[in-house]
């Protein structure tokens, strides 16, 4: 009997020791080398969990905006070559938009009838009324494709955040400054160089990913879109607790460091430096604090666009030449499309970044 | 009986405590720190994750049945240096020429995006549909494997060189680029690289406390 239980505890030892499998040994490819130069100087360690039902809810969410704006589209078109709302809908149904599938999800989300969805489109409304008017019939509808989809996964994700200075980016010497003891480099915007959560966060001793709950049965797919939720959650948190800022204040004391160790030739011993980050920087950080475009901030960037984008002005505080100014702009324009991933955006947001690209390639 | 007693409880000690990761209440988490690292080199590594035991079950293992398992891994190392690390002593000028040693080069980042890696379903014995908790924490600690696998090799891969010497190209140029016409740089010596959050996590989390 002893000898049994022994062997028990010897193979529960065994097997319990046995954290980690073994994977059969291939090898280790070495892709590719590429030069950079990025230099970090501010970290963010964080948590974050993430569940399966949050992140489909607001991919679905996402995907009714886009529809509404979509028709809101397509209605006004139509409407424009039709003499009044009957003859517009008539030429709506026999273009079987109403047979369209994002139209009917409308229409049934809503409980409008077709004909009242098409004004309703039609109106002033924007995407948000919608989302007011119809609230608890949207959550209602977001409940229904849930409890279709019965597995549930809930991840804790521990990763980092890193922020710093592309420095590839500077223009030496333009964007060098010297005053007295002080260093100004201008344009230099902090960004993010690296948002991971891996299999480890500490390799062999803290993990990155782990399962908090799950029920049932999920896909691969889903688990990966429940892990990308995590990464993008975690690179929130870290813009929200200001690591641009404390980057830029970082970036300067850690060169400031520096400074006080290298004279350099021609100029007076720094003591103070200061990054001037560009035009367009304090409107990028302060509107995708919420990862949304919300009405006000959606007035502003087209006036910044329609001005800047006026062949004849240049902002010369910031700029020399106009392609400078176009080029800042671009750049702008993209990190906040890219970054608006929100389901809040102001309506047409979308649509207005979308006809800039293509405004900016006619012009190129 | 109270022999068997006693080999209960040892077993029932074993389950609780055995081999349990550590208890993680002694790190430090969710804060901002300052660092002044520079990254020159980022290195793409390619790696298939291959095993044909970790995802059978019980009867799979009675009759010795095999469950492949096969995933294209990607992890994108950076290389570069810790600037906070050079000192005052490390650094020599005489009018435009400047001569610096600097720190042994690092991992300044390690990106291994489990969530992009693309598991071969052809081969892989899973319905990537309909995958139960034991089935995903196990592909998870395969990943957890393959990561442990690559920082093994890491400095097998016969990079410090190839790290030191971009290195030295760029901050060769940024230095130019500051006034200086002649500049030399050194490195002082070579260390195995090392994951940095072990550094990070590991001064506040003494495994010896616990």
């Amino acid at each position: 009997m002893k000898r049994i239980i022994t062997g028990i505890i010897i193979l529960v030892l065994m097997y319990s020791c046995k954290n980690l499998p073994e994977i059969e040994d291939t090898p280790l490819g070495l892709q590719e080398i590429k030069d950079i130069g990025e230099l970090i100087t501010a970290e963010y360690y964080g948590e974050v969990i993430r569940s399966l039902t949050s992140v489909k809810d607001s991919d679905l969410r996402n995907e009714i905006q886009e529809d509404f704006e979509v028709f809101q589209q397509i209605t006004a078109g139509i409407f424009e070559d039709s003499k009044n709302v009957a003859a517009a809908y008539r030429k709506f149904r026999r273009e079987d938009y109403t047979g369209d599938y994002r139209f009917k999800r409308l229409v049934k989300i809503s409980d409008m009838k077709n004909r009242g969805m098409f004004e309703f489109l039609l109106g002033e409304h924007r995407w948000d009324d919608f989302q007011q008017d119809y609230t608890r019939k949207i959550n209602d509808y977001l409940e229904r494709e849930n409890d279709m989809r019965k597995g549930e996964i809930v991840y804790l994700g521990r990763g980092w955040v890193k922020a710093g200075f592309d420095l590839t980016s500077i223009n030496f010497p333009d964007d060098f400054f010297y005053r007295s003891d002080t260093l100004y480099i201008f344009n230099l915007d902090p960004i993010i160089l690296d948002n991971d959560i891996n299999p480890w966060l500490v390799p062999g001793e803290i993990s990155g990913f782990e399962i908090i709950k799950m029920e049932k049965k999920v896909s691969l797919e889903e688990i990966e879109t429940v892990k990308r939720a995590c990464k993008r959650g975690l690179k929130a948190d870290a813009i929200e607790s200001g690591i641009f800022n404390f980057a830029i204040s970082s970036g300067q004391e850690s060169l400031e460091a520096l400074f006080t160790m290298i004279d350099l030739p021609g100029t007076e011993p720094v003591t103070t430096v200061r990054i001037l980050p560009g035009k367009y920087f304090d409107y990028k950080i302060e509107y995708l604090a919420d990862n949304t475009i919300d009405s006000i901030e959606f007035f502003t960037v087209q006036d910044l666009v329609n001005r800047d984008l006026e062949s004849q002005y240049i902002d010369t505080v910031w700029f020399r030449t106009h392609s400078q100014q176009e080029a800042s702009l671009v750049k702008f324009m993209d990190d906040l499309y890219r970054e608006s991933f929100s389901s809040h955006n102001y309506n047409g947001w979308k649509q207005y970044y979308k006809t800039f690209k293509k405004e900016i390639r006619n012009t190129q | 009986m109270k022999s068997f007693r006693s080999y209960l409880m040892i077993l029932i000690l074993v389950l609780v405590t055995g081999c349990q990761i550590r208890s993680k209440s002694g790190i430090v988490i969710s804060k901002l720190s300052k660092v002044s690292k520079l990254s020159t080199v980022e290195v793409v590594l390619t790696k298939y994750v291959y095993d044909v035991e970790e995802l059978r079950n019980w009867w799979n293992k009675i009759f010795g049945k095999d469950k492949i398992f096969l995933s294209r891994t990607e992890a994108v190392v950076k290389f570069g240096i810790d600037l906070s690390k050079i000192q005052r002593e490390d650094i020599q000028i005489r009018g435009t020429m400047i001569e610096i040693e600097l720190p042994p080069v690092q991992v300044t980042n390690f990106s291994y995006p489990a969530e992009d890696f693309k598991v071969d379903l052809d081969v892989t014995d899973i319905d990537a549909e309909k995958m139960n908790k034991r089935l995903v924490q196990s592909i998870d600690k395969l990943y957890q494997a393959s990561e442990m696998e690559i920082w093994r090799r890491l400095d097998q891969l016969g990079i410090h060189k190839t790290v030191e010497t971009r290195t030295e190209i760029l901050v060769t140029k940024i230095l130019e680029n500051m006034g200086f016409d002649e500049v030399y740089i050194s490195f002082k010596g070579r260390e195995p690289f090392n994951p940095e959050s072990y550094d990070k996590f590991m001064e506040t989390f003494n495994p010896d406390d616990q």
